[in-house]
């Protein structure tokens, strides 16, 4: 096991038989692969299903352990619910550990970022909040919390967690996390998990809604609070985000509370205005000067007049 | 594993070892005392992610029952924790079969349990990652080559500290580097486990190109036997001379 790397490469139509409870699944696509191993999407009996594969059993082992305890908390829904844990033999008969859990079908919050608006930003959050609050009630912090492992359901738009990989019993060393979402990598507090640790990653997440913000760029001076005062779209947020950076919300409940005091108290135009924003942003980049004058004015006159209506009302 | 102790040298290095002793072996022998050698090689920005001359790399890792990675030098701080503790988990695993096999017979280990049963298993080798001390002795190459890869490997220590401190269990580290201009292998920093220690660590770098990894190696995992409050003997374990190596200069 010394220096491989855990994904395990599947195609289209592979056949995946568990040696112990002898469940038949095909594969359909990749999910996502990452240091841990590799998650497909699959099929059995015309059902669609997450299945999540490694080179590494202990991964399989401890990420299905985390589900199964979250099955036996009733409630809300912490990540998918677990279906099956197995071994199969791969095709040139190597063995492998995977586990089968529920598909949660919908975009990640990543992907969401272009059209998000203030206010859904708020509300996801929110959200978030909640069950991140529930997991910290069972003495679990989430970890590795970042955009590509929030999912928005299509159906219900629900906010759902998934990738249990960074789940660590509270005062344990963070099991997984990544770079930019890591209060250790920003000199911001230890890599001991406690809650603060998560709603740290969620101030992160709420930064990079902010499609100009400078986080990469930041990198290398490591100041977060100046990403924070630089990223405009997210202004109403900034003095949450910041306490949240800081580490000073009592707990996920106490930073909910304040997220939706702001949030109610939107603009109901704010959804308007950050869409005019963008494209102001997109103009400076994309497209010569010219353009971006005609533009920036018939945004000015498109501002006057939301400006007009909000004052009559 | 030792009384709860895992034992693990890190060496972090760009190049072949050219000289002294042959690191593979050496290597070996050091894992037969139960201390892990992990390596990681650091690849310069131009190079291709799989080249021949790392291949020492690997070789000296798997001699020594630890992991390699080959990485560039803006990878280092993800890769210097995760080595670790991967490696760490790994001695502990090793250590929890061996049990196993005590109990239900000579072809047992945890792969062989039903799924179930192995969740069980995770949980105490968990505790165990999580309670178990740790000792990291970090062997840097500081040939002329890695001069500017310096601030990347110090940084990847500070940030190795900073998942080492989030750990139950205790934990001490000691950094060494090789060559110098006089010596082939030279204390940095004595066993400790306090981080801010770190930041007055600056290796004066050698130039020529010579890498003498294996006696390096050799050299610097003398300071595993060395008790702690043990002042007379630790003088021997560092600021070693090997004749050959003067000569070469
Ligand atoms: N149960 C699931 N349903 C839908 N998508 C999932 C599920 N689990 C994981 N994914 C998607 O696959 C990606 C990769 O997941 P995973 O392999 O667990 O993590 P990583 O590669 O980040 O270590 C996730 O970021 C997520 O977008
Ligand atoms: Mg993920």
């Amino acid at each position: 096991m010394s220096s491989i790397h855990p994904t395990v490469s599947l195609y289209k139509g592979d056949r995946i038989q568990g040696v112990w409870n002898h469940k038949q699944y095909r594969i359909e696509r990749l999910l996502g692969e990452g240091a841990r191993g590799s998650t497909y999407l699959a099929s059995i009996n015309q059902s669609l299903v997450a299945l999540k594969i490694s080179k590494d059993p202990a991964v399989i082992t401890a990420e299905s352990n985390v589900l199964r305890k979250f099955r036996k908390a009733q409630g809300v829904k912490l990540g998918p619910s677990l279906l099956d844990v197995d071994d199969s033999y791969i095709r040139q008969g190597e063995k492998y550990s995977f586990y089968v859990m529920e598909y949660v079908q919908g975009r990640t919050l990543s992907e969401h970022f272009s059209s998000i608006g203030l206010k859904w930003l708020g509300q996801i959050t929110s959200e978030l909040l909640k069950a991140l609050h529930q997991l910290h009630l069972l003495g679990f912090v989430f970890g590795d919390l970042k955009p590509d492992n929030i999912i928005i359901e299509q159906q219900t738009k629900q906010v759902r967690l998934v990738d249990v990989g960074g789940v660590t019993q509270i005062g344990r060393g963070i099991r997984e996390y990544t770079t930019f979402y890591d209060r250790g990598y920003w000199r911001l507090g230890s890599r001991k998990a406690d809650p603060k640790y998560d709603l740290f990653s969620l101030a992160i997440c709420m930064i990079q809604a902010d499609p100009s913000n400078r986080l990469k760029v930041a990198s290398q001076n490591r100041d977060v609070l100046k990403v924070l005062a630089a990223s405009q779209m997210v202004t109403p947020f900034q003095s949450v985000i910041k306490k949240a950076l800081l580490g000073k919300h009592a707990n996920a409940l106490a930073m909910k509370r304040e997220i939706d005091y702001v949030t109610k108290r939107l603009p109901v135009a704010t959804q308007a205005q950050n869409n005019v924003k963008t494209l102001l942003r997109k103009g400076k980049g994309d497209i010569d000067r010219a353009e971006v004058i005609s533009i920036s004015s018939l945004v000015g006159i498109h501002l006057s007049v939301l400006y007009l209506i909000l004052q009559a009302l | 594993m030792n009384k709860g102790t895992v034992s693990q040298i890190l060496l972090i290095t760009d190049g072949c070892s050219n000289q002294g002793e042959d690191p593979v072996s050496v290597s070996q022998q050091i894992a037969q005392e139960g201390i892990t050698v992990n390596v990681i090689g650091v690849l310069e920005d131009d190079q291709t992610e799989d080249p021949t001359g790392l291949q020492e790399v690997n070789d000296i890792a798997e001699a020594g029952g630890g992991i390699s990675r080959i990485v560039y030098a803006d990878d280092l701080s993800e890769t210097v924790q995760m080595v670790t503790k991967q490696a760490m988990n790994q001695t502990i695993q090793g250590y929890v079969n061996k049990e196993l096999q005590q109990i239900f017979g000579k072809e047992t280990d945890e792969e062989s349990l039903p799924p179930e049963t192995r969740g069980e298993v995770q949980e105490v080798m968990e505790e165990l990652g999580e309670t178990c001390d740790l000792k990291v002795l970090v062997l840097v190459d500081t040939s002329a080559s890695m001069q500017n890869k310096m601030s990347s490997v110090k940084e990847s220590l500070d940030d190795l500290i900073l998942s080492l401190d989030a750990r139950a269990g205790s934990h001490y580290f000691s950094i060494y580097q090789f060559p110098t201009r006089k010596k082939v292998v030279k204390e940095l920093l004595d066993w400790t486990n306090d981080g801010d220690r770190l930041a007055k660590v600056f290796p004066k770098f050698a130039v020529g190109g010579i890498t003498p990894t294996g006696t390096a190696l050799k050299e610097a995992a003398k300071a595993f036997h060395i008790s702690m409050g043990d002042e007379v003997m630790r003088g021997a374990a560092y600021d070693v001379v090997d004749s050959s190596y003067r000569q070469s200069l």
